[in-house]
């Protein structure tokens, strides 16, 4: 599927952005493509230059040298148009405290195309904020300001939607949320979508690809499947909860298992290759009962190699912190 | 177009729902019933009081200061001012004179208590036209007195001019009361006769000519007030125009104007208005940046300079509809305390000699306009600052620091009579005064004005949308 999809043409194209703000090179010959029907996730550490990506991109910032279009509109030549086709959350979604949501929806309706008060009230459902649309947005907490912004950005049903950390301070319901609608969207309604975050694990749960962004440089882009099947590089962890981890490593010593770890006096962590991977952990656990150690559970280690292999490729330049 | 229309429509949303605007309407027209109580029935009410006072207590006030004086030897006392108030109160009390009488109106008892008193020759015909009651013989005195004046200086063209007024009353049996419009506009016809003659005669013997504007102005001035004694017209609501200032400064006028149109006239609440401005073009750009709605409002499909082009169209906009409401509130309110009675007069003028009627509401229409610009200009340079700042706190205090310590510096130039202060733009922004000739400079004119205007608007905007245009967010 994905390869029907890069065929196309790039509804987000940056190609060799440069900036520099005071006397600091913030970015350094970005290149960026994202297509139609995908998530793409813009992942960086605080500071690598992830807004201020997303600042040109909307035409918040101006660029010093590169070219930026948005559905094959370029952003200094007609930037009204590539503007048209672009939704957007920059840092924290900021409206008018004295207007309502709704009202500082319309506001925003107003200004684009063909967007009728039936589109509001739909996306106002969309984000579950009907029920207070009504209310000024200085009384809004966080959650649902982030929520409106939403609603503000897929208003006007763009072809690209760039979100800079839109997860910032929903709760768990409401980050899934947002998860499932983005899905949607992307996959069901073909819009592209740019979502930024300094979280592995979240980018692992909704994006299709990935961009990695260190001190201002494009590190990679990948699809997610090929960047978590590297990461795993072909084995998982086990635990084996036994009554005597020492006793039951010493038993394993001898099989061709990989690596084995004590992790405490009754648990064992054993790495094993993916190939033949019930095989080996038949023989494992025979060996070990056989051994006359108890064996309580068996039980795959949640996997965190991903935001491993992200922190490793971040902090071995030096540069960015992981907040 | 029609895209900077709909962002107008939005900035117009989010100002109508922000209660400052509620706030200033409220005060804006407080002030303008305040004002026009003050002008309509206060005013009134003060000076009946005083006039009440002082007329029921001339006789009283003369037995009073008889008696003190006379401890200092009456007409006799060393003291001339003593002598002079001596003279003044007994006959005051002789020929039963009150503050309502022509003979103390028209200053007869003073001049009679002045002749007295330093023993002058005048004294005996003085106290017999006091005595007689003889308005008639006070004009024909005066007249006399002119004559022989203007006879010794040489200047017998001068004295007829000088008469005119005495002659006209004389003839049209109008006592010397300045209770009495026609006297004094008689003496006002006179006295704008007197300068015509006087210019001519300059002419004549230095070869010194006169400003022709100014000669005509006079000249107008004099048919103006021949034609409202002959048609019997008191007030003129030009008048409280400033139409015949300059005549006004050259000859001091006496008669009055009226209180209706002087009332409504006054562009007191447009300071206000100005004000106003101040705080909403301050909050208007800086706000956003304060605010962080910014984002919000720059993430459309619309360049930015039709966004800061609607956001002053706005103020613009606000601005006028203050104004709007200032004068029409000034309009209501002055016919609450004072009756539409002066409202249907027409207002006089002369064109090419002769006296032509007009609307005064055009006059006021024209007033209106001129009163624009001071706020258009204001709101402009409250822009420009909002837009390089991004507090609105702090623009609304820079632009208020550089509008009024320009406003002070002006002032200062102009009492050092530092001519070239006329081209700061604070000496030239209320065209009001322009127009009526009272900012204090001496060369400033119409066009001049309207030059520096447009120079500093130029500044003010270019300013404005080369910063936010190019602005990193
Ligand atoms: N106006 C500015 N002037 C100078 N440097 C700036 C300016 N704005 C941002 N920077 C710098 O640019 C770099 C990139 O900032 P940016 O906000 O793009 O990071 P980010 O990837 O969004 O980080 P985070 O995850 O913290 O949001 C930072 O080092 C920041 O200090
Ligand atoms: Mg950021």
């Amino acid at each position: 599927m994905e390869t029907v999809m890069q065929e196309k043409q790039p509804v987000l194209q940056i190609s060799h952005l440069n900036k520099t703000l005071g006397n600091r090179q913030i970015l350094k010959d970005v290149n960026l493509e994202t297509y139609s029907g995908e998530v793409f996730g813009f992942l960086g550490p605080n500071g690598a230059g992830k807004t201020t990506t997303i600042k040109i991109a909307v035409g918040l910032l101006s660029l010093d040298e590169g070219d930026i279009s948005i559905a094959g509109y370029d952003l200094r030549r007609n930037f009204e148009q590539a503007l048209e086709k672009t939704g957007g959350i920059v840092e924290n979604p900021e409206f008018y405290p004295y207007l309502s949501g709704y009202e500082n929806l319309r506001i925003y309706a107003r200004v684009h195309e063909n967007v009728t008060e039936e589109r509001i009230k739909e996306v106002l459902e969309l984000v579950g904020l009907s029920l207070r649309a009504k209310e000024k947005v200085g009384r809004y907490s966080l959650g649902m300001r982030q929520r409106l912004g939403v609603a503000q950005a897929i208003l006007h049903r763009p072809r690209l939607l760039v979100l800079d950390e839109p997860t910032n301070g929903l709760d768990p319901a409401g980050t899934k949320a947002l998860r499932d609608i983005l899905k949607r969207l992307a996959h069901e309604e073909g819009l592209s979508i740019v979502v930024s975050s300094h979280l592995m694990s979240e980018m692992e749960m909704m994006c299709d690809r990935v961009g990695i962004i260190v001190e201002g440089e494009i590190r990679k882009i990948q699809p997610i499947e090929e960047m978590i099947s590297a990461a795993k590089s072909g084995y998982e962890i086990y635990v084996f909860h036994v009554s005597d981890a020492a006793k039951a490593a010493a038993l394993l010593g001898d099989l061709p298992a990989g690596t084995v770890a004590v992790a405490d006096a009754d648990h064992l962590e054993v790495q094993i290759p993916g190939a033949e991977q019930e095989a080996t952990l038949a023989k494992i656990n025979k060996t070990i009962l056989q051994g006359d150690v108890n064996l309580y559970t068996v039980s795959r280690k949640e996997d965190r190699k991903l935001e491993d292999v992200f922190i490793e490729m971040t902090n071995g330049q030096g540069g960015g912190q992981i907040g | 177009m029609d895209k900077i229309g709909i962002l107008i429509g939005n900035e117009i949303l989010k100002l109508r729902r922000r209660k400052i605007l509620l706030v200033m309407l409220i005060l804006l027209l407080v002030v303008c019933f305040f004002y026009q109580l003050l002008m309509g029935t206060l005013l009134e009410t003060l000076s009946g009081v005083i006039i009440e006072e002082r007329s029921a207590t001339l006789s009283e006030q003369a037995e009073l200061v008889l008696k003190e004086i006379e401890k200092n030897g009456g007409a006799e006392a060393e003291n001339m001012y003593d002598r002079q108030q001596w003279y003044f109160y007994s006959e005051a009390l002789a020929d039963q004179i009150e503050y309502d009488d022509w003979r103390f109106q028209s200053g007869l008892l003073d001049d009679w208590a002045y002749a007295a008193a330093e023993g002058t020759s005048e004294a005996t015909e003085l106290k017999s036209l006091l005595e007689r009651n003889d308005y008639a013989g006070y004009y024909r005195y005066q007249m006399a007195q002119n004559d022989l004046i203007y006879g010794m200086a040489g200047t017998a063209e001068l004295a007829e001019a000088a008469n005119w007024g005495y002659q006209y009353c004389l003839d049209h049996q109008i006592q010397p009361l300045t209770d009495d419009w026609r006297y004094l506009k008689a003496l006002d016809a006179s006295r704008a006769l007197y300068q015509l003659r006087s210019y001519d005669l300059r002419l004549e013997r230095t070869g010194i000519s006169t400003d022709p504007v100014l000669y005509e102005e006079t000249n107008n001035a004099f048919i103006l007030a021949k034609y409202q004694l002959e048609h019997n017209v008191e007030i003129n609501p030009a008048d409280s125009f400033g139409q015949n200032s300059i005549v006004e400064t050259a000859l001091g006028g006496a008669s009055k104007t009226s209180r209706f149109w002087d009332a409504i006239a006054s562009t007191s609440g447009i300071t206000l208005v100005g004000l106003f401005m101040i705080v909403i073009a301050g909050g208007v750009v800086a706000g956003e940046f304060q605010k962080g709605t910014v984002k919000f409002l720059l993430l459309v499909p619309a360049k930015r300079w039709k966004i800061l082009l609607a956001k002053y169209c706005t103020v613009l906009l606000t601005g006028l509809f203050f104004l709007l409401v200032a004068w029409v509130g000034n309009f209501l309110f002055c016919l609450l305390f004072q009756g539409g009675k002066e409202a249907i007069l027409p207002a006089l003028f002369v064109k090419n000699g002769e006296v032509v009627r007009r609307s005064p509401y055009l006059l006021l229409l024209g007033r209106g306009l001129l009163s624009t610009v001071r706020v258009v200009v204001t709101a402009t340079l409250a822009f420009a600052v909002s837009s390089l700042l991004r507090n609105s706190a702090a623009a609304v205090g820079v632009s208020m620091l550089v509008l009024f310590g320009g406003s002070t510096i002006t002032s200062f130039l102009m009492l050092l009579g530092q001519d070239w202060g006329r081209y700061l733009i604070f000496a030239n922004m209320d065209l009001v005064a322009v127009q009526d000739g009272t900012t204090g400079f001496a060369h400033q004119s119409m066009p001049g004005a309207v030059i520096v205007i447009l120079l500093h608007m130029v500044v003010f905007l270019w300013t404005a949308f080369d910063s936010f245009t190019r602005r990193e967010i």
